[in-house]
């Protein structure tokens, strides 16, 4: 029995019947449309999105830092603005970054489009600036000998190379040879978290979806320096870094969409109080 | 000129959108696009072990002397005995070994990850921020909402007296947690969605371009 009969059985009531596929395609307009129409709805900037600009910005030239990243094609939709603009702000910068995913074997390919490609385009140098290693099998056990001996546990990088014929890595020993780590999603960070930062104190940073940043938030400011979650982040962030994407367009959608979503909630309620009052 | 992997990946998508917007029911092509998800996803996963297993173990063995490595993978095809009716006790071995170490590293990981720097530290407060009432009243929460939250769990004792009244209390937090989660895990979905019709949007309008 689907739980619109049961409300009826209980209730005594016949309610009205609604096709949900006119929600549906009520949703995918108002999704698209702030994409084609410029709703101008303002944007404040949050304070944890500052802190971790902030925190990227402090970098010092040379520094090295492990850009751990695990969101999947399907993720990716919600979180490639932050991605993006983080990628950008890191590029721009003289500091040495080590790509690699710890926990969704989907996100090597996803780095290389995202991730990658903004390397490409600031003109950094592959093996001298930055290095991808592609997946990284084995979870938590191999995260954390990643910390105690880096080359122990990666012989090649994602496109065969032996890591002795990259110059950048010639200097990476253990977690102690990194400034800081960035992650990006859910699992991988609690295994960064468990084994890089008490036993070396690295400093954390996390990129996360909407749904895990709540999570994660108890962690912040103590093992987690800061955090940038979701697509609301994703559009600060393309602002403070005077880069202007699709994030906030996205925001705009997503706001359309859940005000559908209140509006659907607050009107079947009215029908439900109303129908039981001519009761 | 629109490329023929962009075009399978539109196809596919419109599939899965058969689910919801044609009949919002299983369909076809609904079925289509699930399994050859899930195959694709094995097949990747399966690729990039074999690529890892051959770039970090085998030819470490072959190229470079690295005999220590042949342990490991004995070890990880011992894996496979589970498949034998006479021999499947030896994939214990293996497995032992894995679960030992995965326990190892969670004892280790969790009592500083999750109890000294997720619950402990958080909650070392001051009662009392001479001239910041919010910040006074904040850390009085979290410390009453951490203790009550944890007096849920106790299973020992029966919830009775002050218990039974700090245990409800702490369910009401953990209900507004939920509720938080749930509404951010729907954000979250929204915005797949978003980003997802805006792909299909582009791909379409490439395809007549």
């Amino acid at each position: 029995m689907t739980n619109e009969k049961k409300v009826e059985e209980k209730s005594g009531l016949s309610l009205p019947k609604l096709d949900e596929r006119v929600i549906y395609w009520a949703l995918v307009v108002l999704l698209l449309l702030p994409f084609f129409v410029n709703m101008g709805i303002p944007l404040p900037l949050s304070p944890m999105t500052q802190e971790f600009y902030d925190y990227v910005d402090r970098l010092k030239p040379d520094s090295v830092i492990l850009y751990s990243v695990d969101f999947g094609p399907g993720s990716l939709p919600e979180i490639e603005g932050s991605i993006v603009a983080v990628s950008k702000q890191i590029a721009s910068k003289p500091i040495k970054v080590v790509i690699i995913s710890v926990w969704e074997p989907t996100a090597a390919p996803v780095n290389e489009e995202k991730i990658v490609s903004v390397f490409k385009a600031a003109g950094k140098t592959y093996g001298v600036d930055y290095v991808n290693f592609g997946f990284l099998p084995g979870g938590e056990g191999a995260v954390a000998r990643l910390a105690d001996d880096f080359k122990g546990i990666l012989k090649v990088d994602y496109y065969g190379n032996s890591i002795e014929d990259l110059p950048m890595m010639q200097n990476i020993k253990d977690a102690t040879s990194f400034t800081m780590v960035i992650d990006g999603g859910f699992p991988s960070w609690l295994y960064m978290r468990q084994n890089w930062v008490p036993k070396y104190n690295i400093p954390l940073i996390s990129i996360e979806a909407a749904g895990s940043a709540v999570e994660v938030r108890s962690m912040y400011p103590f093992s987690l320096k800061a955090i940038l979650g979701g697509a609301r982040a994703g559009a600060e962030y393309e602002v403070l870094i005077k880069s202007p994407g699709v994030a906030k367009k996205g925001l705009d959608s997503v706001t359309f969409g859940v005000i559908l979503f209140v509006g659907t909630i607050a009107l079947g309620n009215v029908i439900y109080v109303r129908s039981r009052r001519k009761k | 000129m629109i490329s023929i992997d962009i075009l399978i990946a539109l196809v596919l998508t419109l599939f899965v959108f058969s689910f919801v917007l044609w009949r919002t029911k299983d369909n076809l092509m609904y079925r289509f696009a699930e399994h050859t998800f899930v195959a694709v996803s094995l097949g990747n996963m399966t690729v990039l072990a074999i690529k890892y297993l051959q770039g970090n173990v085998i030819n470490p063995i072959i190229y470079k002397g690295d005999y220590i490595l042949i342990i490991v993978l004995i070890l990880g095809c011992l894996l496979y005995l589970r498949f034998s009716k006479r021999f499947f006790y030896i994939c214990r071995w293996p497995l032992s070994f894995m679960v030992g170490v995965g326990l190892g590293l969670t004892l280790r990981g969790w009592t500083h990850g999750w109890l000294f720097s997720g619950i402990i530290t958080p909650t070392i407060l001051s009662l009392a921020v001479v001239g910041d009432a919010f910040t006074t009243f904040n850390n009085i929460f979290v410390i009453v909402c951490t203790l009550t939250v944890l007096s849920y769990f106790i299973f020992s004792i029966q919830h009775k007296g002050a218990l039974r009244y700090s245990a409800t209390l702490g369910r009401y937090f953990m209900m507004v947690m939920f509720g938080v989660m749930f509404s951010n895990y729907t954000f979250s979905r929204l915005a797949t969605l978003s980003g997802r019709l805006l792909w299909v949007v582009q791909s379409i309008s490439s395809i007549f371009a």
